[in-house]
């Protein structure tokens, strides 16, 4: 797959996306947190891109190469959830801890989307129904995905 | 960002080293911290607030028992944050470096900076390092319980052979007032005694089995 971010996949030490990622095997609507608007540049950026460079520095810093870049290529994933339910959930719960800051660091709505097979692959789903989605160039998420309801 | 009431640090009064996150999604919510110098004292970093520059983390100690209470859930964040006089605001920047540092009083904590009445645990909620950190403290309560255990024993046990002595003086004190005219030391007795070492090696001991010989001897003899 020509993913998004093959060119940060390509100077890793571990395969990446891992291999027992894998697309859905039909079109599939998942939920992502997102803020108030749907082109906030940030909405469909993975972690990788958003931490401080000197955070981006410890990680490189790991020694352990495998250790290293098994984290950096989760880091290069987007979050997802399988259900608008379990999204909002999920979110309550680090709200209850937080406190209401968190709306400025998390998002403050949730938009779902339909991926499909040719969207890039998919790890499993946990506890909360969160996953990470390994896009693939010119996915256009931000015209795909609709906010359909409030996370305040 | 919220304005701080609080009093400007020009730096930290500990060496925090990290240990952990404890709440973790795209990137550390919740980390824990110990001091590098004193081990036992715990931190916990909540990420409270940013702007452009800086990320602001609420800083607030902790004890063992406080984080065995939290897992246990008798008690939640809200209250492990409120029972501290003060907590510490951290402005971090792009560069991880600290900018400011301020001690604000609990009181005066911003109320979006604060967990809710239900900040309690939930398992699975947290990384696994919780239940590693929870284990590691039990584990570190159970050698000191068994270490204060034999303390106590051994000073019982040191009470005892005081007790001891001082009941074999009374005994004597109460031969000496009895002391019958006729007697005879029985050699076997004397024997098992003097024979015993660990209680002829101890000065006190000595002490006691001398007195108790004298005590017999003197009844029995005399």
């Amino acid at each position: 797959m020509d993913y998004f971010f093959l060119d940060d996949f390509k100077k890793l030490t571990v395969t990446c996306p891992p291999r027992h990622y894998k697309p859905f095997i039909e079109d599939k609507m998942v939920f992502r947190w997102i803020f108030d608007n749907l082109n906030n540049e940030n909405n469909f950026k993975p972690r990788f891109y958003l931490v401080p460079k000197k955070e981006l520095e410890k990680i490189n810093n790991i020694k352990n190469p495998t250790q290293r870049d098994t984290r950096i290529c989760s880091m290069l994933a987007l979050s997802m959830f399988v259900t608008e339910k379990q999204a909002y959930e999920r979110f309550k719960d680090i709200e209850d801890d937080m406190g209401d800051k968190i709306f400025d660091r998390l998002g403050t709505k949730i938009a779902s989307g339909i991926i499909t097979k040719n969207d890039g692959v998919n790890g499993d789903f946990d506890d909360f129904g969160h996953f990470n989605h390994h896009p693939v160039k010119n996915n256009n998420y931000s015209q795909r995905f609709q906010i359909i309801s409030n996370l305040r | 960002m919220e304005i701080i009431k609080g009093i400007k640090l020009e730096k930290l009064g500990f060496t925090p080293v990290k240990q952990g996150d404890i709440l973790y999604h795209d990137g550390p919510l919740i980390s824990h911290f110990i001091d590098s110098v004193n081990k036992n004292i715990h931190y916990i970093y909540k990420w409270a607030d940013n702007d452009d520059i800086y990320n602001r983390w609420l800083v607030f100690k902790i004890t063992d028992d406080d984080l065995v209470n939290f897992i246990e859930k008798k008690t939640n964040w809200l209250n492990l944050i409120k029972s501290n006089s003060f907590v510490y605001l951290l402005d971090i920047d792009d560069e991880i470096d600290i900018k400011n540092i301020t001690i604000c009083p609990v009181d005066s904590i911003p109320s979006v900076y604060l967990p809710s009445e239900n900040s309690f645990f939930k398992v699975n909620k947290y990384e696994k390092y919780v239940l590693d950190l929870y284990h590691l403290i039990l584990k570190k309560r159970e050698i000191f319980q068994t270490d204060e255990i034999l303390k106590l024993v051994l000073l019982e046990m040191k009470q005892l052979r005081t007790k001891q002595i001082d009941t074999i003086s009374l005994i004597n004190k109460l031969f000496d007032l009895i002391k019958p005219k006729q007697s005879k030391f029985p050699i076997e007795f004397r024997d098992v005694l003097s024979n015993n070492e660990d209680f002829t090696a101890n000065n006190n001991i000595s002490i006691y089995e001398r007195g108790v010989l004298n005590s017999i001897n003197e009844h029995i003899l005399n």
